[in-house]
């Protein structure tokens, strides 16, 4: 039941769809990327430095005669990559503490809210920045420090589901029949508070990409000649000024659909999971 | 009325105290986690022996227990002592002191201008809601929500700089040949204006255009977003119908009952736009090479010079934490019904 009407919903929603769509065929290109392109994306050519697309470099090709596609493409892996693994910490590491800490209530929740109030009062970006600079400049702290800021989205969330049900009579009776603590929350409040989870972590996707490019862009996290989007986009950042616009324009593009349809396709499933607050 | 406002006002400022506390508390346990021992990094000389590098440690504080450390750290942030910068040599106050006025000058036009286009845009696409209008503003606004600020920067660069030639050259304040007003605010278009001299407050202001607007494209999708939302509610609400039936004119119905009631959604998700707003402002200040404390703490995080990187987020997040705190109250100052969180 609840499965036909999420496919009604669906394909009733093309822009969803659509959305859905390309982020399966992003996600394919992040496996088999490697294998399919053209050129070697680290092979530098000093013969064609700089080409605008053509038929045989459809994207030019840039400052040290790299293929532009075959980066772009390649590059794909690397940004889904870190989106996915921070995203998948930060949703895990949330739920369960913040499932626990509205559960239990207490001062084991006064303690972790407080935490999390102080976290918040990082803006997100600036947290990044200084979380990478402390774990020192990798791509594993590139992850890391993406996982951190985005936990208290789903500590709140988890907490607050966890928070409002613990009243609820399926609750009482999951303790009744003798079930423990622990239980309960894994097996009857976490499903519960899954449908908001996957929105978020829809959404979450997206800023993650965002954020990595962003931090590769001032130079934090992913190092040159690694292929990955906000690099391509710093590295080609002055030849804008001299019009080679296609050094940054294709990774940039790759960078704004990724985005684009991983915030769609999350406000599409919010509309699923929760129908009053379709727009 | 205004006794309780007051009253929860003084409560909310007392609940932000703990908070700016864990800030602090956080920002020194930065500085202890930064890799690198500063007192190594002070002795960088290939002379320096062991002894040279305990004695620059008990210089430094660094001999003594981490609580100790932490109450001079409180101390110094008391004096606005946030030690000395490495590259550039001078105390970071100092530093920033040059810096923040042209952060600020930018951010708030930057601010200015995503309110100026995102508001009355908003209110538009609610008025004349699912026309083509609409529309447009839909795919707009969730485009641009996707839309990194440095590469929409590089667009409006490419374009309006090099096509076109119309904009100045993405570098800085003013241009190299340019004689800067004197400082009296520090905000270059206030200062030129101050001496009447026009043409330096139109090259100012015209440098700042493309920083600013790649700097507010990100704020102005959820701004856009919630006007039209906050505006829809209200035109449906029961008491715009009421006012409808009183015959009361339909200009005076939308700027005096509907508009407020629908900023209060608008305010709600200011803290969110400041936020990225703060985080944008490092990325576009090093694209446009704009010589304030967003690029000046990028510069020292990649040259491993962490005093400044400390100093750049105590400040940034206390401001984020004044900030959110004024929304709340604002909320509070316009919706009765608004509680003060905490």
């Amino acid at each position: 039941m609840a499965r036909s009407v999420a496919l009604y919903h669906l394909r009733r929603n093309t822009a969803t769809s659509v959305a859905a769509a390309v982020i399966v065929l992003l996600f394919l290109l992040a496996i088999f990327g490697p294998l399919i392109v053209p050129y070697d994306p680290l092979a530098t050519s000093m013969q064609e430095v700089l080409q605008p697309p053509s038929a045989e470099h459809w994207f030019g090709t840039d400052q040290l005669g790299r293929d532009i596609f075959s980066r772009v493409v390649v590059a794909t892996r690397l940004d889904f990559a870190i989106a996915v693994a921070a995203v998948a910490i930060s949703a895990l590491a949330g739920i369960s503490v913040g499932a626990m800490s509205g559960y239990l209530g207490g001062w084991l929740d006064g303690v972790t809210s407080r935490i999390v109030d102080v976290m918040m009062a990082f803006p997100l970006f600036v947290a990044a920045m200084a979380l990478v600079a402390v774990f020192g400049n990798s791509v594993q702290s590139v992850v890391l420090a993406t996982s951190i800021i985005n936990f208290p989205f789903y500590f709140r969330l988890a907490r607050i589901e966890a928070a409002s049900r613990r009243e609820i009579g399926y609750v009482e009776a999951a303790l009744i029949n003798g079930n423990s603590s622990g239980s309960v929350i894994f097996r009857f409040l976490l499903p519960n508070s899954l449908p908001p989870v996957i929105v978020q972590v829809s959404l979450n996707l997206g800023w993650a990409i965002l954020n990595t490019s962003g931090l590769a862009f001032i130079g934090l996290g992913v190092a040159p000649p690694t292929p990955e989007w906000g690099i391509m986009i710093q590295e080609g950042a002055s030849m804008m000024m001299s019009g080679e616009w296609w050094t940054v324009f294709f990774p940039g593009l790759a960078l704004v659909l990724s985005v684009f349809c991983f915030s769609l396709l999350g406000d599409g499933l919010r509309d699923i999971a929760d129908p009053r607050r379709r727009s | 009325m205004k006794h309780r406002t007051l009253r929860l006002i003084a409560w909310r400022l007392l609940m932000a105290l703990p908070i700016l506390f864990g800030v602090i508390v956080v920002t020194f346990v930065l500085i202890r986690a930064l890799p690198g021992d500063p007192a190594i990094v002070y002795a960088s000389g290939p002379n320096m022996s062991q002894e040279d590098i305990d004695a620059i440690r008990r210089a430094m504080g660094l001999d003594k227990s981490v609580f100790e450390q932490f109450l001079i750290y409180l101390n110094n942030i008391a004096h606005l002592n946030f030690g000395n910068s490495l590259v550039t040599g001078q105390p970071v106050l100092k530093d920033f002191g040059e810096r923040l006025p042209a952060t600020l000058e930018l951010a708030v036009f930057a601010f200015a201008l995503s309110l100026v286009v995102a508001l009355p845009v908003g209110v538009l696409s609610a008025l004349y809601r699912d026309s083509w209008i609409d529309q447009l503003v839909r795919v707009i606004t969730s485009v641009s929500a996707a839309m990194p600020g440095f590469f929409f920067g590089l667009i409006l660069i490419f374009i309006f700089y090099f096509l076109m030639g119309i904009a100045p050259e993405p570098i800085g304040r003013l241009s190299g040949w340019s004689i800067a007003p004197p400082t009296v605010t520090g905000f270059m278009t206030i200062d030129a204006a101050l001496i009447g001299d026009w043409e330096i407050f139109w090259e100012a202001l015209g440098k700042m255009l493309m920083p600013a607007a790649s700097m507010a494209i990100f704020a102005v999708a959820p701004l856009m977003r919630m006007m039209r939302g906050g505006m829809i509610d209200a035109l449906d609400s029961d008491y715009i119908k009421a006012a409808r039936a009183y015959g009361i004119p339909r200009r005076k119905i939308l700027l005096q009952y509907a508009l407020p009631n629908a900023m209060l959604p608008v305010l709600a998700t200011m803290g969110m736009v400041l936020s990225t707003m703060l985080g944008a402002n490092i990325m576009i200040e090093k694209l446009f090479a704009w010589p304030g404390i967003g690029s000046y703490s990028v510069n020292a995080l990649t040259g491993v010079d962490y005093a400044p990187v400390q100093a750049f987020v105590l400040i940034v997040a206390v401001l984020f934490v004044l900030m959110t705190l004024a929304i709340d109250i604002l909320s509070a100052a316009i919706d009765p019904r608004y509680k003060l969180k905490g």
